[in-house]
């Protein structure tokens, strides 16, 4: 999943950067407003962290013109202020969730993680698409009870199915939202983690979840049958 | 303070003052017009019947001849007219002749005279007779024979006496309306300087308290003054109030981040090296105090003089944000209470205390909050107003919520969990002089009242 942060302090955005890439999401810094709209309108962004005081353009307006533009993706903003006036007003103009600085990283995490899920409908981390069960919490996955050992890209490409089942993925699509900005990844890798994903994931080959669409790409399919 | 004296309108004595001696000289001037006039006529009149008892007093004496002509006989009873040079004469003709009293004698530009018909009788002032008062009356005269001649009897006056007379009344007049207007002024000014003198003490009282040898406006002032020495004593409280609070909240603060700083100092003095993790906690903590403090510095600041917020709006903006925050709860949100239903304070405010108090509703109930919006007690100014956030969660005991509450009360007793909303709430109301307090709930959970004063 592709997250934008839009934060001037550095440091901040820096350590949200690292925070994030290291729970696998492909992740773009913006440090200023003008800049930040532009990523957040122009790029295929999964969602937005944004902080409500910023150079250039403010957060709010931000929120407002991707509201305005139907860009749907949830929003997380960050503020330093935790009046519920601010809170309320950032709701209204679109915000899907708030956090106060200073703040610890790990319910960030855990709020970007929750919103993900809630944005593709899911009302509990613990998601199940036949025999293969997935907690987008803890990223544990399990076939039949049993924990498969995926590898942190295997997990984002499954993640990614799992928050778009039924849903045609292109090839393109995926490199978009897994890889970030100065990423340039070679055209065989997503083949090769799909294949190793189906292996793991329908070790008998009776189930099939990745339907391969010819010159259109991927489709994860939710039910067994 | 600066003084700005170019910038100060002009002082109320002096147009007070302006005022009314400007509606006091309009009043004086028509009332002396119409004494005037009133003057005039009345002498005019006397005049007219001085005249016409002289014509009469020559009808009773007077004769005419075999030709018709006018004979007096030389002794008149009324001796101005015998006397030449004096200012009363009087005449009689008829078709065949004329008589003129002796005081004619010698004078220029007598007052002219005609006969006029049988029956008439007229009056003229020297605006049309020349310079003479003129009174006349038209007569038939029948002789021996049975012939009746046609005779006129006049008297007349020298205006100067008449316009002497109006002129010493006219200057007596002047110079009491003067000597009134005169009076009234300075009675004015004593009045106007008796009225503002509760204004002038309000100054100096408030220039007492400003020296530091007052607290308050404690005088007796004029109910017309009451509501500016009320607003004014609750905007010095407050002000007293939240010079406290800063303070307070100051010592605290500095209290707290003793803690801290000392395991901070304590690492560093240390042989080891400092732990990553400990100088991390210690600075989180720091933060943490740091917002806590300021913000409650902001919340218990003493408020005054606000106007009206629709209540039942901003429930429901709060309730539909609360919506979309607990989406995964499923939380249903009941706003109850009149649409027009106003409380004076500050809308920051009211969403801070509505925003608490809700969301712990939200976080603590079973997915259902219900806010019930009520008038509260009449007040001579307007109303108080009661809001009660129930919802259907365990409840809290009567100890919890003493304990809840407590928590707010220093900052480095606090830790952060359930219930700082509550704390953070119970300050808010208690700035607007408010209670807040739990009351038995209709859902089965918590339910807090909190209610405004009247005012």
């Amino acid at each position: 999943m592709r997250i934008l942060v839009i934060e001037d302090e550095t440091e901040l955005r820096e350590l949200l950067g690292r925070a994030l890439k290291k729970e696998g999401f492909a992740v773009d810094l913006c440090a200023d407003g003008v800049e930040g709209l532009y990523f957040a309108t122009e790029y295929p962004v999964d969602m937005a962290i944004i902080d409500l005081g910023l150079p250039g353009q403010s957060g709010m307006e931000i929120v407002r013109e991707l509201r305005k533009k139907d860009l749907k993706y949830p929003v997380l903003i960050l503020t330093a202020r935790s009046d519920w006036q601010d809170k309320v007003q950032a709701l209204e103009l679109g915000a899907d969730d708030y956090v106060t600085k200073p703040f610890r990283m790990e319910e960030l995490i855990a709020r970007v993680h929750a919103l993900l899920r809630r944005s593709a409908g899911h009302a509990a981390p613990e998601v199940e698409f036949g025999p293969i069960s997935i907690n987008l919490s803890s990223q544990d996955v399990r076939l039949r009870d049993q924990v498969l050992d995926l590898t942190s890209f295997e997990y984002k490409v499954l993640e990614y199915f799992a928050l778009h089942p039924e849903q045609v993925v292109s090839k393109m699509e995926l490199n978009e939202h897994l890889y970030d900005e100065d990423a340039d990844p070679d055209s065989n890798v997503i083949e090769v983690i799909i294949g190793r994903l189906r292996r793991k994931l329908d070790p008998e080959g009776d189930w099939q979840p990745i339907e391969t669409l010819r010159g259109r790409g991927y489709r994860f399919r939710a039910k067994s049958d | 303070m600066l003084g700005r004296k170019s910038d100060s309108a002009p002082s109320l004595l002096v147009q007070l003052l302006f005022g009314a001696v400007l509606a006091l000289m309009l009043a004086l001037s028509l009332i002396a017009l119409a004494v005037d006039r009133g003057f005039r006529s009345a002498a005019e009149g006397a005049l007219k019947e001085r005249l016409e008892s002289v014509v009469f007093l020559l009808l009773s004496t007077i004769e005419l001849d075999e030709q018709g002509r006018p004979v007096i006989d030389d002794s008149l009873a009324e001796p101005r007219l015998d006397q030449p040079g004096s200012s009363l004469h009087a005449g009689a003709l008829t078709p065949h002749g004329v008589w003129e009293s002796p005081s004619l004698m010698g004078v220029t530009g007598p007052p002219a005279y005609r006969l006029i018909e049988r029956g008439r009788e007229l009056f003229r002032g020297p605006e049309i007779d020349g310079s003479w008062y003129v009174f006349a009356i038209g007569l038939g005269w029948e002789q021996p024979d049975g012939e009746i001649i046609d005779l006129t009897l006049w008297a007349a006056e020298d205006p100067d006496r008449f316009q002497s007379t109006v002129a010493g009344f006219r200057g007596d007049l002047w110079r009491w309306m003067g000597l009134a207007a005169a009076l009234v002024i300075i009675a004015q000014l004593f009045i106007l300087f008796m009225l503002l003198r509760p204004l002038r003490e309000v100054a100096q009282d408030v220039a007492d308290i400003e020296a530091g040898r007052e607290e308050g406006l404690a005088g007796r002032y004029p109910r017309e003054l009451q509501p500016l020495t009320t607003n004014l004593n609750a905007l010095l409280k407050t002000e007293r109030s939240n010079a406290t609070h800063y303070r307070q909240a100051l010592a605290d603060l500095a209290h707290a981040l003793k803690t801290p700083l000392a395991v901070i100092r304590a690492r560093l003095d240390s042989d080891q090296p400092p732990d990553q993790d400990d100088l991390e906690r210690a600075l989180s903590e720091m933060d943490r105090l740091l917002r806590r403090q300021l913000e409650r510095a902001a919340r218990s600041t003493r408020r005054t003089l606000h106007q009206p917020i629709e209540v039942v709006p901003l429930v429901r903006r709060l309730a539909d944000s609360l919506s979309r925050l607990y989406a995964e709860d499923q939380v249903r949100f009941e706003v109850e209470g009149s649409e027009t239903l106003t409380a004076y304070a500050d809308e920051r405010d009211l969403m801070e205390l509505c925003g608490n108090l809700m969301d712990n509703a939200a976080k603590y109930g079973r997915g259902r909050v219900r806010v019930t919006i009520e008038p509260g007690l009449p007040g001579a100014r307007h109303a108080g107003l009661t809001i009660i956030v129930d919802d259907n969660g365990p409840g809290i005991s009567e100890q919890q919520f003493a304990d809840l509450l407590q928590r707010g009360v220093r900052a480095d007793e606090h830790r952060e969990g359930q219930g700082l909303g509550l704390a953070i709430a119970a300050q808010l109301v208690e700035a607007y002089d408010g209670r807040l307090e739990q009351v038995s709930s209709e859902l089965g959970g918590a339910a807090i009242r909190i209610q405004f004063p009247p005012r």
